[in-house]
């Protein structure tokens, strides 16, 4: 709990910077207010949410929950770019607040200091994310000396993605397994068919990019057979080599679908090793509970409770699914199965309810207590005013039980 | 970092919490009658302006859903309350509180009613200018609605003397 209180906002940004609250603010989701995860943009209305919040709308009502336009799931296109920036804004965020507060302090030694240090502190920075990124992107390759001297300015898109997935590779504990997997298996699937020399372990399902030519082409010792090698070629090459196998390189293949466009509407569930079967959506009225916990079976989830647990249950795991697969970094079906039972887990066992509920309770005993005799004067008061109705008119509309 | 059930709902309420504690509108304070349980809250309600309910504080409480903000949360009034949009229990009936594809008064459009991108800011909003506007229509008390319509001068007098009672005068 104590973490939760912690969370960010808007506000951690100070008045004088409104900007910085607003842009802050665009790049939440409007539904659970925190920096997007895995942004969709509506195809019809244009506003974005996370991948998972949009679909839990959409299983209650299949209308954009920003405008009410009506709208499906097939409607829902990744919006990368989302993801690229609040990724970035996310990493600077710390340090640009300690920066400001810093230079709020009107300290002794700051007057002297901060002037030649604030110019001097984003050069580290970035060099820090620029090797940070190729070390962990390329954590496999035996030689990437030349990629270290890329200079951070030629950044696109593509390699923010690509330290979004190699960060996500490093840090994600809880799911590492599933995510150290993507890459390398993309990389495999691809090796046999393309000769994309641009081609870096996370960079998956993006539109080739334009890379600084000094990198590609510089040639390295293979440690194994001493052969000069182009150097994004040397995993494939050590692979090969290893192996005892012709490091021949293949002749360029036509530029192949997987960098398409549409590769971004697939769903890289690819990914995973101990992969489950995608779900499907089903008429829950027309099967019975027996047929339904067949089909969760099928799918590897669990089938206990009743049918409308096994429903919700089931409802859930498609929008976890599908999020997952709309995702740059998927994780790990078994990751993913946890977080299945998690969210059950919260759903029946009310956070520490007991307590407070108690106290609720005293406060509205005492409340009424407190104005009992309000209460019966505001009785007389509206009986005396009431001149022939003397019982009252049933509730038109009748709440829900719980109240 | 993920998002499942209820911590959603709870990361999306402690959100919303230090949202409202540092720039809450006029004439409303809000938050959860106990750190230990973000799901129960008290807000307090000031009576708007140039409404009879002008000069009255009101407390009501607000229990949130575990999916919130996929549902939204109901609000009831806990102290003496005449207003033709609340219940004799205390319990509000305004059409923001009112789940989405869920009409019960066949009244409401739409789009007035809950979506997960509204907050407990705007439902506050919501009751200060249902208070100060009773909607007729919708009738949660039936006494309220046709005094407030046919006798207001009646209305205003039972009002003040709520006021004066949520004053503890």
């Amino acid at each position: 709990m104590d973490a939760l209180i912690d969370l960010d906002d808007p506000s951690d940004w100070p008045d004088a910077l409104p900007h910085m609250r607003e842009l802050d603010q665009l790049l939440r989701c409007p539904v659970c207010k925190e920096y997007f995860t895995t942004a969709m943009v509506t195809a019809s209305c244009g506003h974005t949410f996370c991948s998972l919040c949009v679909r839990r709308c959409l299983t209650q009502e299949t209308k954009c929950p920003s405008c009410r336009a009506p709208l499906t799931e097939s409607e829902l296109n990744p919006n990368r770019l989302i993801d690229s920036a609040v990724y970035t804004f996310k990493s600077g965020r710390p340090q640009l607040l300690a920066e400001l507060r810093n230079a709020a302090k009107p300290s002794l030694s700051a007057a002297h200091g901060d002037t030649r240090k604030s110019p001097g502190e984003i050069g580290p920075k970035r060099r820090r994310i620029g090797t940070r990124s190729v070390g962990m992107a390329d954590r496999s390759d035996v030689s990437s000396e030349n990629t270290k001297t890329t200079s951070m300015v030629d950044l696109t898109i593509s390699d923010v993605e690509q330290m979004i997935t190699s960060d996500m590779c490093m840090t994600n504990s809880d799911d590492d397994r599933g995510v150290r997997l993507a890459p390398q298996t993309q990389d495999a699937g691809r090796e046999s068919n393309s000769d994309d020399s641009d081609f870096m372990p996370g960079e998956s399902s993006h539109t080739p990019r334009p890379r600084p030519a000094a990198g590609t082409q510089a040639c390295v010792p293979c440690p194994n057979c001493q052969e000069p090698v182009r150097q994004a070629r040397i995993n494939w090459h050590l692979d090969r080599c290893l192996a005892g196998k012709s490091t021949k390189e293949p002749t360029p293949a036509p530029a192949r679908k997987q960098a398409g466009p549409a590769m971004l509407l697939q769903p890289a569930s690819s990914a995973t090793k101990c992969a489950l079967p995608r779900p499907t959506k089903l008429a829950y009225s027309l099967l019975s509970e027996s047929k339904l916990r067949r089909t969760l079976k099928d799918l590897g989830i669990p089938t206990k409770g009743d049918k409308q647990q096994m429903q919700a249950r089931h409802v859930e795991w498609i929008n976890m699914y599908m999020a997952n697969a709309d995702s740059m970094t998927p994780v790990s079906h078994r990751s993913l199965l946890r977080r299945l039972a998690a969210w059950e887990e919260s759903l029946v066992r009310p956070p520490e309810n007991s307590k407070p509920a108690l106290e609720t309770e005293n406060d509205v005993a005492e409340h009424a207590a407190k104005y009992a005799d309000s209460f019966t004067a505001l009785v007389a008061q509206a009986g005396t005013a009431r001149a022939k109705p003397a019982k009252d008119a049933p509730d038109p509309d009748p709440l829900p039980a719980s109240l | 970092m993920y998002k499942s059930g209820s911590s959603a709902a709870l990361k999306r309420l402690v959100t919303e919490y230090k949202e409202l504690s540092l720039n809450s509108p006029e004439g409303i304070t809000a938050g959860p009658i106990s750190e230990e349980n973000f799901f129960e809250w008290e807000a307090v309600i000031s009576g708007p302006p140039e409404t009879p309910f002008e000069g009255g504080v009101f407390t009501a409480n607000l229990s949130f859903p575990h999916d919130y903000p996929l549902n939204p949360p109901t609000m009831k009034f806990t102290c003496p309350m005449f207003h033709p949009n609340v219940y004799a229990n205390g319990v509000v009936c305004i059409s923001i509180l009112h789940p989405p594809g869920d009409d019960p008064n066949h009244y409401e459009c739409s789009s007035e009613r809950w979506s997960p991108v509204q907050s407990i800011e705007k439902i506050l909003l919501s009751v200060l200018s249902m208070i100060a506007d009773p909607n007729d229509e919708s009738g949660a008390n039936v006494d309220a609605s046709k005094m407030w319509r046919d006798n207001r001068e009646e209305y205003d007098k039972v009002v003040h003397a709520i006021v004066r009672r949520s004053l503890g005068l």
